[in-house]
């Protein structure tokens, strides 16, 4: 009896090698429903539309959207979770206000809109900006949807130019409408036999390869922006640099210098005249278009004079921006830096 | 009367002693507090190892070693339970064999101690032939295999008939040594590399300083992967990774990494088939197909206790020709064929159903057992508490 | 037995009677607002449905650690009066000092010294609301066993304060002077629509309500009529949004509006007129609900386990003194109490399961009642038949100390709290859960017998032969039914987890506690029978027994691993410990020699199997 015991615990796993045929499985499809998971362990799912392209969820977003008209011009699509009421409705209202430059409110108006969207509340959210605060001269826009749910916030934001995200407005309308909102992953029974499988850690994406020009601090990038810094000067005297690319020509040299022209209420020139105030620096085998504006008088909210100090390249159908923009001593004393950042740039 | 005769032989003289001991009430009462001992400790050391090392290692097991920290020697510190269940078994046997006559008097101890054989014989069934396993199924999702949720196969597919795949499934032992494996159908040998029994896998290009991989082909070409501890939660899987290096008789085809962690199969051709390789959780193919229809979950109102969970499944048999729906529910499994479908659990926000698939021969035996020893306690007691009552009232 | 003792007896019991029912006729009268009736509304929490009084009394409990709120000159405030000033007043409920913080590192992170006392008020916190927020939230990252006392402090007060905010925002949004009035206006100017905005309401109340619906901590609005599904009880803002939506505003709505417009005026009248209106509407459409939670808020009111517990006091010193004078009369007593005690302790434990709609033992608070019951019952039994007091005294202790803990295990809120889906069926609730208990309670009862033979035969003079013979019997007996029940019950656990998951045994925690008791109770008798202990080791054995049942009871809990990890009490660890050294220590005093005991009990002759069975 004992002899069994033992010779049989000796031998306990057995497992033979098998040989068996299965019929072919069909591979699981690729849901086109994404879903990500809150920090309070919510699940919300959404299903973009169409035309919008997905780009990589990076930072706070859990994800992250693109939509392009023909002109080139891009509307960014993120979302956000945040934990508990993350400053509640009016606080993130008017934060998304001070961003196109209005003013807040004290009270929830016309531009905020419940919408009920499986058996949760959302806060449907439309504002534009009173002047242009884009480069190019134009106004913004923002859509947005706030989710209150089970211990977080969740933040779904379109911002771009004013036309095109307002044509966007229904897909966004209709993006808010395929939310599913659920709970997190629970088991009950013995012990949870529902252990995720394991996965491989995604790489992180390459940022922006330069040399940081003494005094410039780096700031958080933003959906238009792929490299930001802010150079602070005496008495509190600020400049903001931004590069920012995209594709095609993005409107070609003149409009766009000419969106900077109007931006420090300077008249607008024409091809010739870019030309001949124009410079070009050539570095690492590119060849910027430098251009240097300064406005004639103060402008409304600074009471100096503004200084844009701006270099255009275009290559392999992409254009790089790069601005610095502030109090105009400030921006001359830093033209330097701003060259020698130029030819630190690599551009991929 | 038994006794009896078998003393007046010379033989016996020789056992008499050893007998003695095996059937005295002293060795049960050892016994007894040996096994209460490996329990409290067995209980306590959960808190650690997670609940499936400590089974293997303090109840299915002849000694609990303990070794110093560091050191290479163990020392066995207890009986495991394999070996108190076997001793326990005979000092029983051999009690009855020596003491007990076959009275009215006695029956409810008998049948009692009958009982406990029987129960202690039937967890050892159970502990050497049951088979555990899982089937988690999405909502429409159709399976006709579950899968060991801590025990990973390599599976070698031959995918070049366009009707059905043919597989050799090489369970985990063979993979933790350096083997070579062969296989008379297939037209190359398997040769091991490395086995590591939990890993990390992290893209190649994060960490530079990582020598280039041995593998060779494959995604594997672009992955370090370092060894880890495995690990003790009982929610936590590990994540099992090894190269293997696939040589033919034209010579080596290269080294692949496989890991449970990469779930899409690679593939290579050989002597005019195409193969495909993959580390998975081990499968247990059925002759049948469960597709989970409908997962509700129903909580409390205003809370998030859940009050019930059930699946409703099709079960499509077509060698016994059944296709009908099944409602499976916490208390209420579905069994056929020998399986036992439970409840257990779910996932991906009531999207996914985790059902427990048992099968174990041996089922029946604590039945039986059960309701000799209930059958033997109450006929024991009964007897002793009417005869104090009827002794108090003379 | 003299003629006078009979009715002394009854003069006893009517004098308890009197001591358990006194909570029904309250000495100071009610000023002007209903508030016992209004505590006795009934409402949906945490899926039950339950009186007011009870949301009432669960949650200043957790708050403040108490049910009443002691004020200046000896006044109280009770649960039901505190919470409806919360509800409707809740300036003046912001004032009430009742959170308690003790911990110092907690005081320091709020800028306060010690000094600044122990109990402070909503009003006090309000400026430090974020602080303690974000320390909370740092806390909560922690695992729950890994905190330090400031973190799980920390997090109790988050709690605390959450569950005060959720409150206050369950019939009216604070700083609402007329809700009827608002109701009243909402009623004329909306045009009901499924577009909210288009109903004409106004962004902010509509942002007011939809925070009113998603704060609000219980659901105090019935279902329509003739719906009685539990799950549809709205929450206040819910049902004014649906309101809005669709049209219908729910009478409960309009009944609280005014009873909480009336209360704030200071307006008893109004009040009480529509606190009966309400009642009135509840009777005719919901009868069987508002009959229950009727009988629920008079349960509260009688706090019947707490009666029990101090009529056990009185019983164990009664038994106690019986034995050293007027032996029969105080045993009488004594014995006559117990019973008394016993239809108080079943009258709560019968109420509780007809209130739950579930057998007896549905998670540890219950478990503690039941083993006290179970104690009791056996210890009546053995009392009839030895009527040496014995049975009455360790009774007694047993239920006082197992509805002590009971007493404490509510301190964490509602204790009847709705069943997790695995543990759903009262099938096996009854069967399985009822004989491990049972098993609990009786190796309990035989362990306090083995003190009481202890403690009587080294400390005193009183354990005479015959006494110590009444008392190896009686554990001998328990010991036996001991085993039987926890045997079945160990059996019966395997089946159901067979039935349910596929296997009989996984050596979880739990069921190796309940194992270790049928192993333990085995030994004895095992011992017993083969002659290795007499009437002395027996006892120690028994003792033993009370170690091994709370580490099944209570000390597998605190590993926080496994199937049965339904609660987790930091505190009780201490006395667990406690406990078992105290035991550790009898166990040594039984075990001394016998001539330094005080009590002539004699040596024991070695005895056969045979010669044991035939005087068991």
């Amino acid at each position: 009896m004992g002899a069994i015991f033992f010779a049989t615990v000796g031998c306990k796993d057995n497992s033979k090698i098998t040989i068996y045929r299965v019929p072919k499985e069909t591979k699981p499809q690729m849901a086109d429903q994404v879903s990500a998971t809150g920090d309070a362990g919510a699940i919300v799912r959404w299903k973009a539309p169409s035309g919008w392209q997905e780009q990589p969820a990076t930072g706070f977003r859990k994800g992250s959207f693109i939509v392009r008209d023909p002109d080139g011009r891009t509307a960014d699509i993120s979302v956000v979770s945040f934990p508990e009421s993350a400053g509640g409705l009016l606080a993130n209202v008017n934060r998304w206000r001070a961003q196109l430059k209005l003013a807040p409110v004290n009270e929830i108006d016309q531009s905020i809109t419940p919408l009920s969207v499986d058996g949760h509340q959302i806060f449907f959210v439309e504002i534009v900006s009173d002047k242009p605060v884009l480069d190019g001269g134009m106004k913004s826009r923002v859509l947005g949807g706030i989710l209150g749910t089970g211990g977080e916030t969740w933040f779904f934001k379109m911002s771009g130019e004013d036309k095109l995200v307002a044509s966007q407005r229904d897909a966004f309308r209709q993006f808010l409408e395929t939310l599913q909102i659920g709970r997190g992953v629970a088991t009950t029974g013995t012990s949870t036999n529902a252990p995720t499988p394991p996965s491989i850690e995604a790489p992180e994406k390459a940022p922006l390869r330069y040399a940081l020009p003494v005094g410039w601090q780096e700031q958080p990038l933003s959906s238009m922006r792929v490299g930001s810094f802010k150079v602070s000067g005496q008495n509190g005297k600020e400049a903001d640099v931004s590069v920012v690319s995209l594709p095609g020509v993005a409107g070609g040299d003149l409009a766009n210098v000419n969106r900077w022209r109007d931006q420090l209420r300077l008249s607008p020139i024409d091809a010739n005249a870019l030309v001949q105030s124009a410079e070009h620096i050539k570095a690492n085998g590119h060849d910027f278009l430098v251009v240097d504006l300064v406005s004639e008088s103060p402008i409304s909210e600074q009471r100096d004079k503004v200084r844009i100090l701006a270099a255009i390249l275009n290559e392999n159908d992409h254009s790089w921006f790069v601005k610095m923009t502030g109090e105009d001593q400030l921006v001359t004393s830093q033209k330097t830096a701003f060259v020698g950042f130029l030819r630190s740039l690599a551009i991929p | 009367m038994f006794t009896n005769t078998l003393a007046q032989s010379r033989a016996w003289d020789f056992f008499k002693q050893p007998f003695r001991v095996l059937s005295s009430l002293r060795l049960t009462v050892v016994c007894l507090g040996l096994a209460m001992l490996l329990i409290f400790f067995g209980t306590l050391a959960q808190v650690h190892l997670g609940i499936h090392a400590v089974q293997a290692r303090y109840f299915q097991s002849l000694f609990v070693f303990w070794s110093p920290p560091g050191a290479g020697w163990k020392i066995p510190v207890l009986p495991g339970g394999y070996l108190l269940g076997t001793v326990l078994l005979i000092n029983l046997i051999a009690a009855h064999a020596a003491r007990f006559q076959f009275s009215r008097k006695k029956a409810g101890i008998i049948l009692l101690h009958f009982g406990v054989i029987l129960l202690l014989i039937g967890q050892l069934l159970t502990g050497l032939m049951a088979q555990e396993s899982q089937l988690r199924l999405d909502e429409g999702e159709t399976r006709a295999y579950s899968e060991a949720p801590r025990e990973t196969e390599l599976a070698v597919i031959d995918v070049t008939n366009p009707d059905y795949d043919q597989v050799v499934a090489i369970p985990e032992r063979f993979l933790t040594r350096a083997s070579t494996i062969q296989q008379p159908t297939l037209p190359f040998t398997l040769k091991i590399r490395r086995f590591l029994p939990n890993s990390q896998l992290v893209m190649r290009g994060q960490d530079s300083s990582a020598s280039s991989s041995e593998a060779t082909n494959g995604v594997g070409v672009n992955i370090a992967v370092s060894e880890i501890p495995r690990t003790v939660k009982d929610d936590e899987r590990d994540l099992v990774s090894v190269f293997v290096e696939v040589e033919s008789m034209e010579g080596a085809l290269g080294t692949w990494l496989l890991a449970n962690a990469i779930s899409d199969p690679q593939s290579f051709t050989c002597s005019g088939r195409t193969f495909e390789l993959v580390v998975r959780q081990r499968r247990f193919y059925k002759q049948f197909a469960l597709t989970l229809l409908n997962f509700t979950h129903d909580r409390y109102a205003g809370t998030d206790i859940p009050k019930n969970f059930s699946s409703r499944v099709r079960l499509v048999d077509l060698e016994r020709n059944e296709n009908r729906d099944v409602l499976i529910s916490m208390n209420d499994p579905l069994r056929y064929r020998g399986y036992t479908f439970y409840q257990s659990g779910f996932d991906n926000d009531d999207k996914t159903s985790i059902l427990q698939v048992v099968k174990n021969p041996a089922m029946i035996i604590p039945y039986v057992a059960c309701a000799l020893v209930a059958l033997g306690l109450v006929t024991q007691f009964s007897m002793h508490l009417f005869g104090f009552i009827r002794k108090r009232n003379a | 037995m003299k003629k006078r003792g009979p009715i002394f007896t009854w003069v006893v019991i009517a004098a308890s009677a009197v001591f358990v029912l006194a909570p029904l006729f309250p000495h100071d009268p009610e000023s002007g607002f209903h508030l016992r009736e209004f505590g006795r509304l009934p409402v949906l929490l945490n899926g039950r449905i339950k009186p007011l009084d009870t949301v009432a009394r669960n949650s200043l409990l957790i708050i403040h650690g108490r049910q009443t709120i002691h004020l200046q000159h000896g006044a109280t405030l009770s649960a039901i009066e505190w919470l409806t000033e919360l509800l409707m007043n809740p300036g003046q409920a912001d004032e009430r000092e009742i959170f308690v913080i003790r911990n110092p590192d907690t005081l320091a992170a709020l800028g306060w010294g010690v000094e600044a006392g122990k109990y402070f008020s909503f009003r006090q916190l309000f400026p430090h609301l974020q602080e303690i927020e974000q320390q909370a939230e740092l806390a909560q990252k922690v695992d729950g066993q890994l905190r330090s006392p400031f973190q799980r402090d920390i997090v109790k007060l988050y709690e605390r304060v959450l569950l005060y905010h959720r409150l206050q925002n369950s019939i009216e949004i604070p700083g609402t002077d007329d809700f009827k009035s608002d109701i009243e206006e909402l009623v004329k100017t909306i045009h009901p629509s499924t577009t909210p905005m288009e109903s004409g309401i106004s962004p902010d109340a509509l942002q007011r309500y939809a925070f009113l619906a998603e704060t609000g901590y219980f659901f105090p609005i019935p279902p329509v009529p003739p719906q009685t599904d539990p799950q549809q009880w709205r929450k206040m803002g819910e049902s004014i949004l649906s309101f809005v939506t669709a049209g219908n505003l729910h009478p409960a709505v309009k009944a609280y509006a005014a009873m909480a417009s009336a209360y704030a005026a200071g307006d008893p009248e109004t009040f009480n007129a529509a606190l009966s209106d309400y009642g009135g509407w509840l009777q005719e459409h919901f009868a069987a609900r508002a009959g229950k939670t009727h009988v629920e808020s008079i349960f509260n009111t009688l706090q019947p386990f707490y009666s029990a517990m101090v009529i056990y006091v009185l019983i164990f010193i009664l038994a106690c003194a019986s034995w050293l004078v007027w032996e029969q009369r105080l045993g009488a007593y004594a014995y006559s109490l117990l019973i008394f005690a016993f239809i108080v302790h079943s009258c709560g434990l019968f109420t509780r399961m007809y209130l739950e709609g579930r057998p007896p033992v549905t998670n540890l608070y219950s478990s503690a009642v039941f083993i006290g019951w179970a104690a009791v019952f056996l210890g009546i039994v053995l009392e009839r038949f030895y009527r040496n007091g014995i049975g009455s005294a360790t009774a007694s202790m047993v239920g006082f100390i197992t509805l002590l803990i009971a007493h404490h295990l509510s301190m964490d809120g509602d204790t009847m709290e709705m069943m997790r889906a695995v543990l759903d069926t009262n099938g096996w609730l009854a069967t399985h859960v009822v004989c491990v208990t049972l098993g609990y309670a009786s190796t309990f009862l035989a362990g306090f017998l083995a003190l009481t033979y202890i403690l009587r035969g080294s400390l005193t003079s009183s354990l005479n032969q015959e006494t110590a013979r009444s008392l190896a019997r009686m554990v001998y007996g328990i010991v036996c039914f001991a085993t039987l029940f926890s045997f079945v019950g160990t059996i019966l656990g395997g089946i159901w987890a067979d039935q349910s998951w596929g296997r009989f045994w996984g050596w979880d925690p739990k069921e190796n506690g309940a194992l270790l008791i049928v192993l333990w109770n085995a030994m004895i008798l095992h011992a017993r029978w083969g002659g290795l202990v007499k009437q002395r080791g027996l006892m120690v054995m028994a003792v033993f027994g009370n170690i091994v049942t709370s580490w099944s009871w209570f000390g597998v809990n605190m590993l926080g691993i496994g199937l049965h990890s339904y609660g987790f009490m930091e505190s009780a660890f201490p006395w667990l410990i406690g406990f078992c050294v105290s035991q550790l220590a009898l166990m040594a005093l039984g075990s001394l020699p016998l001539h330094l005991w005080r009590s002539p009990v004699e040596m024991q002759r070695p005895t056969s199997v045979r010669t044991v069975a035939a005087t068991s």
